[in-house]
């Protein structure tokens, strides 16, 4: 029988019941995660007995969760055993393509810690900061960002043709994730990536082990403050502006726009909203994080974008979906 | 005190300024170390409460890029507080 989940309908008499409960799904989803549930299993199906064995866990706690995650649709129930489904195997083990299991662990050790103080966020308007040690806190962001931004980045391949230009600039670039299938695919570009020092560092050691790594210069600074380096026909600013409260996003894309000369791109996938701020419903969820992480900033709506990016000397030339909730704004400098 | 203990305990200093800062957790260790790469310090984990002394300054002007007036002159001021403890 097929997982009955779907989410809370709001014309449910429990909707709100079990919209608030969601945070318990939530968590059985990253402790599955976590204890090896998913990895278990990339194999083929197990009965409980067997993925208790395997996960070296108790037999009850195994049912417990493997019951979960079959009702949440993420394990399948056959004949007694369980099995992977389709996302889970793509992505929460070490078989599949596109794991996202450093994502979730980003949501469990960081964002969750952080959306427990989301009041006081919401009453002060100052970011809360994590308890993590700032170490684990920037290896995990990074890891963590860069796993749920992957097929991101392969839309962007798709829907952005880099052939045209010659020295790409990925400001606040993170470890390099953009870049690296970037200069695969065009081995005539070269690039800088501009990131905060503690993150450059992480950048440095990635792209030290990566070939395409050498045609990248790694500058360290922060964007609203240190010279922005000239020379570059694209500029990618991916995933940064929703962590940038309205006054420092247009601060940015005027000195963007001050350091590239006339016909210039600018390369923007981000959570483009609708003027509401309402859909996509996923960015509409994503802001409230990042209100915590920066105290100003949230998902901002494309006529905002268009405006900011006009007050700044680009003029925006599309708009077009990439992947979830991920759309693209293109524009270039006037 | 070892080296080992010294790095430790300045390791802690760094994040206790970084907290202090008031700064967001994913910028503002980033900040603070470009403001102790100012003053010559390219280790973190090296900088002692001299050398943020030195670096406040320029601690200072990066801050009041992310931080309002008021409360710049709260956080600078309270980072001072832990320097001269």
């Amino acid at each position: 029988m097929p997982p009955s989940i779907a989410f809370p309908n709001p014309d449910d008499p429990d909707f709100l019941v079990e919209l608030g409960g969601l945070f318990i799904g939530c968590q059985m989803l990253f402790t599955a995660s976590s204890v090896g549930l998913f990895e278990k299993l990339k194999d083929g199906p197990l009965a409980a007995e067997e993925l208790a064995e395997a996960a070296k866990l108790p037999q009850r706690s195994v049912h417990v969760l493997a019951s979960a995650m079959v009702a949440l649709g993420v394990l399948e129930l056959k004949d007694g055993k369980y099995s992977n489904g389709r996302s889970a195997q793509r992505r929460l083990t070490t078989n599949g393509p596109d794991d996202i299991r450093p994502g979730l662990r980003l949501y469990e050790l960081v964002d969750i810690p952080l959306l427990s103080q989301f009041e006081q966020a919401i009453r002060t308007g100052n970011p809360i900061q994590t308890q993590k040690p700032i170490a684990d806190f920037g290896r995990i962001f990074s890891e963590g960002v860069e796993a749920f931004t992957r097929p991101t980045v392969e839309a962007l391949l798709g829907a952005y043709d880099f052939s045209g230009h010659r020295r790409v600039l990925d400001m606040a670039g993170g470890t390099g994730s953009y870049l690296l299938p970037l200069l695969r695919r065009h081995p005539s570009l070269s690039a800088t990536l501009y990131e905060l020092p503690h993150v450059a560092d992480m950048a440095r050691r990635r792209l030290g082990a990566d070939p395409h790594g050498s045609r990248v210069e790694i500058v360290d600074g922060d964007a609203l403050f240190d010279p922005i380096p000239s020379g570059h026909d694209v500029v990618i600013l991916a995933n940064t502006i929703h962590l940038l409260g309205q006054e420092k996003v247009q601060r940015l894309f005027q000195r963007l726009r001050e350091s590239v000369q006339p016909g210039a791109r600018l390369v923007i996938p981000d959570q483009w909203m609708n003027s509401t701020h309402t859909s996509p419903m996923f960015g509409s969820l994503l802001a409230g994080l990042y209100l915590c992480l920066s105290g100003e900033a949230r998902a901002y709506s494309l006529d905002e974008g268009r405006t900011w990016l006009q007050a700044s000397g680009w003029r925006m030339l599309e708009h077009r979906p990439l992947y979830g909730c991920w759309s693209l704004v293109v524009a270039e400098a006037e | 005190m070892s080296p080992e203990a010294s790095t430790t305990n300045d390791a802690a200093l760094f994040e206790e300024v970084v907290r202090r800062s008031g700064l967001a957790s994913w910028v503002g260790p980033g900040l603070l170390r470009r403001a102790l790469q100012a003053v010559g310090v390219d280790e973190v984990g090296a900088a002692r409460s001299e050398h943020f002394k030195r670096a406040l300054p320029q601690m200072e002007a990066r801050m009041a890029v992310y931080l309002k007036p008021e409360e710049l002159a709260q956080r600078v001021a309270a980072i001072r507080r832990l320097l001269e403890t």
